[in-house]
């Protein structure tokens, strides 16, 4: 039983396909991670699923039900939360608007006190936020711009959240606090799917990965197989792949 | 090649015209297709490429058609002289014009134009010992129709020859550039303000010449010809032709004269028909006919090859220090970014910046670059204060940057992104570049050559042809940093270079990094997180806190620091 498949999918932009042949699975609970170079198709995947990109041809089903080719308010609604690459901030409402923008998406658990209570959990993550409230989005800076996408999706209270690059333009400390918290969302029961740059990071975290090239699926496995593959450490986890990521 | 058979076969149709009929009326059509066509050839430089619009250009093509008629009856000089001082007197007009209405831009700017249409009209109108008044002027002597046919047939074909020729250079690229993205563009050393007034001025010519011939055509002009709804008919007819594209007015024209030609008995639901055509195209047809028809097929030019001077224009004088901050400060609405900052670059330096989220890094790039006025402080470049100065003025004195989310000029290729980088402002003359003179031409190809050759250096060879805006993320800051590199600036700031790259990619850029510095290249200020990169290429670093510097020293130092390690890098294993 699969929270979220996608099966020989082939997706892009116009005429342009990026992806050719793509078969993920993600179980519920599970942190899946997907890794690949850039322009790999990895942001096309999480584009697609999410409803943003329409499929060419393959199939995405979710709880047993096709959402290929859904718009994306409606994938939203049903439980499935992007996090974008480029953040995709509202820069001219304030950090709790934006915050409280992300509930709308929210399928139960709409009433205040439980809101509320997600708001709190959500800036217990990124202190910074806190005193920055009531300032526009805009006047964050990149990084805490970034804090606040991961905050605002985390707000849709989702099933599975699909998560482009959290890690982009965050402090060291602050990388490993959103790994951590990655790590919390599967206790609570949240799926995910995580694309990353800091592939030594996220396949310690993950329990299965994917690696994609050129838009294929060219390994797949538990983490830990795919952390320790010697074309994965070549190519993805660089020669200090040994030593301790940070 | 296709698109070359479809130019021969519209010349050709263009040219066996009068031989097959010599029913005067359809010359006339034909003869006011060609006068839209050069009017929104020219529309097509400044809305196409540069991205303004304007719905005042009627007040230009009646300034066009009112000196040329001026000149023959008044001056009595010949059809000739008369449309070359159209074209001067409008083109003048038009920069005027343009220097003040460009200080706004976008929607503001077409509220302005629209004052400028009207007025136009009105002083048309109201000044009646000149113009004619309401009645206009008559007995404007006229070639004859076919001999005119042919007058505008050629102007035609100039006009969309000279645009191509424009795109097709370093000014076609400044203009799109400014269109996609201002910030970077004056991060390269362009003045924005300027670019657009060329393009305004340059329209503003087009529009002068289309109304110098259209006063010939009938041999009497009146006000009726020049009102708000004739600009809206040019904007109309440019928009479902194709925005940008080179064959767009040419679409349009021929689309938006016919059609209500053909329905002539519909006169009086002229505007019902203009306005759900608009609607029409937009919603089907986004890149107007033209677009649509091309959307398929991508030419791809050969690349060229040349060689090619080597990277940077070295260091300036001497060595020691090249930057020198001191006393920096900056707040947003009482909200202290940066307090006090001190910072000394020293030539061939790699010199990093770190810090927490919202430590002020950014900011600081900010106020080197031009971007945020400087509060407090000083700021000495090469030996010079950059206080004051805008973007493009302190890129224009070697300093260059790369941005936090990356700032591709989207609408250009690869290589053309860089290209705008090579040439910087020294775009040379629009008139070489409108008639693409031999001399324009060998600068072009150089320009070409060097951004291949960046582009090579990059790893982004391959990609050269493709559209920016297709490009991944982490290609995108290579992209950029390629583009900033191709300014040969004395110093290159790099804002977070490494975000999205994997660890493959950030080695190559470490070897890049070492490798400019190995070879004489511009100092750098690399604003980072990765610290395995930040540690491996830096010469000193500078640790920002809350607005403040709170270490300064060779990365060892920093790696020990206690304060850097408690706000930054925490306990490391």
């Amino acid at each position: 039983m699969s929270a979220l498949t996608v099966s020989s999918l082939r997706a892009g932009y116009g005429a342009v396909a990026v992806l050719h042949d793509v078969t993920i699975e993600v179980r519920p609970g599970e942190i899946v991670s997907v890794i690949g170079g850039n322009g790999a198709g990895k942001t096309t995947l999480l584009k697609t699923i999410a409803g943003v990109l329409r499929p060419v041809t393959g199939r995405i089903t979710f709880d047993g039900r096709d959402i290929g080719g859904r718009s994306s308010w409606w994938v939203a609604r049903h439980g499935i939360a992007l996090v974008p690459e480029g953040r995709g901030i509202f820069g001219d409402q304030s950090v709790h608007d934006n915050l409280m923008l992300g509930a709308l998406a929210r399928g139960s658990g709409r009433d205040a006190p439980a809101v509320r209570a997600d708001l709190d959990s959500a800036l217990a993550l990124f202190p910074a936020l806190v005193e920055k409230l009531h300032l526009p989005a805009a006047a964050l800076s990149g990084g805490q711009q970034q804090m606040l996408a991961v905050a605002r999706g985390l707000m849709a209270r989702p099933r599975v959240m699909l998560l482009d690059e959290p890690s982009l333009g965050l402090a060291p400390l602050l990388v490993r606090e959103i790994f951590a918290a990655i790590g919390r969302l599967r206790e609570q029961g949240v799926t995910i799917l995580l694309v990353e740059q800091m592939a030594a990071q996220a396949l310690a975290l993950a329990d299965r990965a994917y690696v994609l090239e050129r838009g294929r699926i060219a390994l797949e496995g538990a983490a830990a197989t795919v952390r320790s593959d010697p074309a994965v450490i070549e190519a993805y986890l660089g020669r200090r792949a040994g030593a301790d990521p940070s | 090649m296709t698109g070359r058979l479809g130019w021969a076969a519209l010349a050709t149709a263009a040219a066996v015209i009068p031989f097959f009929t010599s029913n005067t009326y359809y010359l006339y059509v034909v003869i006011s297709v060609g006068l839209l066509t050069i009017v929104t050839a020219g529309l097509n430089v400044l809305v196409g490429f540069t991205g303004q619009t304007s719905l005042g250009h009627a007040g230009l093509y009646a300034f066009g058609a009112y000196t040329a008629a001026l000149c023959v009856t008044r001056a009595g000089t010949s059809e000739w002289i008369a449309i070359a001082v159209a074209v001067v007197i409008t083109s003048m007009v038009g920069a005027a014009v343009a220097a003040a209405a460009l200080r706004v831009s976008g929607p503001y700017l077409a509220m302005v134009t629209i004052a400028f249409g009207l007025i136009v009209e009105g002083v048309v109108i109201e000044w009646g010992s000149v113009t004619g008044g309401p009645g206009g002027i008559f007995n404007i002597p006229k070639p004859g129709l076919r001999t005119h046919y042919w007058t505008v047939m050629l102007a035609a074909a100039l006009a969309l020859w000279l645009t191509a020729n424009l795109r097709r250079s370093a000014w076609g690229r400044a203009c799109l550039a400014v269109k996609s993205s201002e910030v970077a563009a004056e991060s390269l050393g362009l003045s924005a303000y300027y670019v657009r007034i060329a393009a305004f001025t340059v329209s503003a010519a087009f529009a002068g010449a289309a109304g110098a011939l259209f006063t010939f055509l009938n041999g009497y002009i009146s006000p009726d010809s020049f009102t708000l709804q004739t600009s809206i008919l040019f904007l109309l007819a440019l928009l479902f032709g194709g925005l940008g594209r080179i064959a767009g007015p040419v679409a349009g024209s021929v689309a938006l004269t016919i059609l209500p030609e053909l329905l002539t008995r519909l006169l009086d639901y002229r505007l019902i028909l203009y306005g759900s055509l608009l609607l029409l195209s937009i919603y089907w047809l986004p890149d107007g006919v033209v677009g649509a028809v091309s959307r398929a097929r991508r030419s791809r030019p050969a690349p060229l090859e040349l060689s090619l001077s080597p990277l940077g224009r070295g260091q300036g004088e001497g060595a020691g220090t090249l930057l020198v901050a001191n006393g920096v400060n900056l707040s947003f609405g009482g909200v202290a970014a940066l307090a006090g900052v001190a910072l000394t670059v020293n030539r061939h330096h790699i010199h990093a910046v770190i810090g927490p989220n919202g430590a002020g890094k950014t900011s600081l790039l900010n106020v080197l670059s031009g971007f945020y006025a400087l509060q407090a402080g000083t700021i000495m470049v090469d030996g010079r204060s950059i206080d004051g100065l805008s973007p493009y003025a302190i890129a224009r004195h070697g300093i260059a940057r790369t941005f936090q989310t990356a700032q591709v000029f989207g609408g250009l290729s690869v290589r053309d992104n860089v290209a705008v980088g090579v040439a910087g402002p020294r775009l040379g003359s629009p008139l070489s570049a409108l008639f693409a003179t031999p001399g324009g031409r060998a600068r072009d190809a150089f320009i070409q050559s060097r951004a291949l050759d960046l582009l090579e250096a990059f790893g982004l060879g391959e990609l050269a042809h493709e559209p920016a805006e297709s490009l991944a993320a982490g290609l995108r800051r290579k992209l950029e940093i390629a583009r900033a590199l191709a300014t040969e600036p004395l110093l290159l700031m790099l804002d977070e270079p490494a975000a999205g790259l994997s660890p493959a990619e950030i080695a190559a850029l470490d070897a890049q990094l070492t490798g400019l510095r190995d070879q004489g290249g511009p100092t750098v200020i690399l604003v980072e997180h990765h610290m395995d990169l930040v540690m491996a290429v830096s010469d000193r670093i500078t640790v920002l806190d809350y607005g403040r510097v709170i270490a300064e020293g060779a990365p060892e130092e920093i790696r020990q620091n206690p304060a850097v390690i408690e706000a930054y890098l925490g306990a490391t294993t």
